[in-house]
């Protein structure tokens, strides 16, 4: 019979936004492929550098780069699988089918996706950004090593797991969204316990021994792969996963090749993103800062984007059917 | 016969169905023009082998899918009306839940959607769990939950929001037997309160035991439809039943039926059927027994499903459409 409306019915619409978005972040946390990746990049982030620091020049640059080159390329497999996952199996197994048979709009559903992805997302960065700043310190300079980063790095990552594995005996949450959370909190305390040992563990100034000129950078990929699992998102609306990702990574090339292709086909630069805007390694050369203006107007960019993405993909949700 | 008709609640007018493919080209002809009615209060059968359309037509009705060609409406709007689903529960035919939440998220994740208040939220979902005997495994992830167990999980969403119209697409795929029983129980229960009730399944028992009304559905038309009663009843054979005749009087009264009709009459005895079997030696069992790991057994009717009867002039099965 009647339906009693929660109290306040105008905020109806973001209640059921963030239903949908804490479902979405819930189930892709839980699955262990999330952690798996994110894992594996904190660990390349950290122990790439080091394993060839020898081989090139720059050894604070080659850190840098790694740190975001890692952080974009597991990320970009995240937002793939997140997106690919969490809508086109959806409609495959029918769960669609139960959840839209609610009065929930299908605007506001797929609204809902996107933020869930965001949110996703975030986590994975506030793990990689911690961790690309403690790769900036364990990678060896002049060939010196920092003895204190190269316990406190692998240390970070051994008690976030030691603490999820607790935490899942205990209260029985699952260990591998525990494990996640434990490792933005121990990996940031690494960065935080370094930010006042210098490199060879005697006391600096609070705050001088990291480089936190990268954590503007490290935003910029985030928002480079908040723009990617969107794309992926509109895509996994009509497509399969694993097509999800060709199509995501051609639309990636097409992308890179922006500046080649405009002579050619002056219409196509509006449509690929200009990727390498994301990427400001350069600027961060020779102990250089981004400026704020270039950080502004990348931003901008993105959430046009974003815009853009999000409603092709509502256009495209609102026409498909559960099958 | 002057009872006046309860109104519709589901109109399907000429429905055609064709799936394409990713290029938009014809695959499957699914449904070619059904039209049928169910009016308020029916508990109605969609019967029919395995592909003949009943899951598209439940699609269909929630707007999941939209017609090739006629008209659908439910409850007085269009299927693509979303403020009507806050009216309608649905059990889809395969329970797919999110493995790694609990029964207790699933459903209370489900009632946020519905936009109930926190409070109803809780006591509803308490209750459901109860109602579908899975309050022991409330926190485990359903991924690890057989396929029965997520049959009533899925059921106990479809009643969260205590609607007026239910459609159950194969409801008693994957329950055992005493759960088909309750389950059954419930439907005739949730009849009794007025609700509509939309049944489909291949499962012939399960129809005949609870719908009032049915429609035989065939490679996507319909090949028969109507009162339950008047299909199945054989209204020119008559039983008789008597508790411990002695064989004297059978002997007469065969005797009897030949010289007043020239017939011979059959005699048999009728045997129980496997279910009642199966039900009363769980039930003895059930004395003796520790918890076990899957269902309960217990099943108790969600108090907030268990109300007065909604409208009393239009019981099931009043009269003929
Ligand atoms: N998404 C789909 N794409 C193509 N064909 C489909 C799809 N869904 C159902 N069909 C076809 O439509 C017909 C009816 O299916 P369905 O309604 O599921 O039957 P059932 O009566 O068993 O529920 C079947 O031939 C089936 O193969
Ligand atoms: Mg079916």
């Amino acid at each position: 019979m009647e339906v009693p409306a929660s109290p306040s019915s105008a905020l109806r619409p973001f209640v059921q936004i963030l239903t949908i978005a804490r479902l979405t972040a819930l189930e892709t946390l839980r699955h262990p492929i999330f952690l798996l990746l994110s894992l594996t990049a904190v660990a390349c982030i950290l122990v790439v550098p080091i394993a060839i620091a020898h081989e090139l020049g720059e050894q604070g640059r080659l850190a840098r780069d790694s740190a975001l080159a890692f952080q974009f390329g597991f990320g970009v497999l995240i937002a793939g699988y997140a997106a690919g996952s969490s809508l086109r199996r959806e409609i495959e197994t029918g769960i669609l089918s139960t959840l839209l048979s609610k009065n929930i709009g299908r605007e506001l559903f797929y609204g809902g996706k996107v933020v869930g992805i965001g949110a996703v997302l975030a986590l994975y960065v506030l793990v990689a950004i911690p961790a690309g700043l403690l790769a900036q310190r364990v990678s060896p300079l002049n060939y010196e090593v920092d003895t204190l980063a190269l316990l406190i790095a692998p240390a970070a990552v051994v008690l976030a797991l030691a603490g999820a594995a607790l935490d899942n005996f205990i209260s029985r949450r699952s260990f591998a969204s525990s494990a996640m959370i434990h490792l933005v909190i121990t990996l940031s305390a690494g960065v935080l316990i370094l930010a006042a040992f210098s490199r060879d563990s005697t006391p600096v100034p609070y705050g001088q021994a990291i480089e936190w000129r990268l954590i503007p950078a490290q935003l910029l990929i985030a928002e480079a792969l908040l723009l990617f699992g969107t794309l992926c998102l509109a895509l996994a609306v009509r497509l399969k996963t694993a097509a999800v990702l060709a199509g995501a990574a051609i639309f990636f090339l097409l992308g890179l090749a922006t500046d080649y292709l405009l002579g050619t086909f002056p219409l196509l630069r509006g449509w690929a993103p200009h990727w390498q805007v994301f990427w400001q390694s350069d600027a961060l050369a020779a102990g250089g800062h981004l400026s704020g203006d270039v950080i502004e107007q990348v931003s901008l960019y993105a959430i046009f984007y974003l815009a853009g993405l999000i409603a092709v993909g509502i256009v495209l949700f609102r026409h498909q059917e559960m099958e | 016969m002057s009872n006046p008709e309860p109104p519709a609640v589901i109109t399907v007018d000429g429905v055609h169905k064709i799936f394409r493919d990713f290029w938009g080209r014809p695959k499957v002809h699914a449904l070619n023009g059904i039209h049928f009615q169910v009016r308020q209060g029916r508990v109605f059968g969609l019967l029919g082998p395995n592909g003949s359309g009943k899951s598209t037509t439940m699609k269909l009705l929630l707007g999941l899918l939209r017609p090739s060609r006629g008209s659908l409406k439910i409850l007085n709007a269009d299927p693509q009306d979303v403020g009507v689903k806050s009216r309608i529960g649905y059990m889809p035919e395969e329970s797919y839940l999110y493995p790694y939440l609990s029964p207790d998220e699933t459903l209370r994740l489900y009632g946020q959607l519905l936009g109930l208040s926190e409070h109803e939220n809780r006591t509803r979902t308490e209750e459901l769990l109860e109602m579908i005997g899975l309050t022991h495994a409330r926190r485990r992830p359903v991924g690890e939950f057989s396929k029965g167990m997520a049959r009533r999980i899925s059921l106990a969403q479809a009643l969260l929001n205590d609607p007026e119209l239910i459609l159950l697409d194969e409801p008693t795929a994957g329950l055992d037997p005493l759960g088909c029983r309750q389950f059954k129980d419930l439907i005739l229960h949730l009849a009794r309160r007025g609700k509509t009730i939309v049944l489909c399944s291949h499962l012939l028992a399960d129809v005949e035991d609870v719908c009032d009304r049915i429609a035989i559905l065939y490679n996507g038309r319909i090949c028969a439809d109507g009162r339950m009663r008047d299909l199945l009843q054989e209204s020119r054979i008559c039983r008789l039943s008597i508790r411990q005749p002695s064989p004297a009087l059978i002997d007469e009264l065969q005797q009897t039926i030949r010289k007043t009709t020239g017939q011979e009459a059959a005699i048999d005895h009728p045997s129980r059927s496997l279910e009642d079997l199966f039900l009363s030696a769980i039930r003895s069992a059930e004395a003796d027994q520790t918890r076990p790991s899957g269902a309960l057994p217990e099943g108790r009717l969600a108090p907030f499903l268990s109300g007065p009867p909604v409208s009393e002039t239009t019981p099931p099965a009043a009269s003929p459409p």
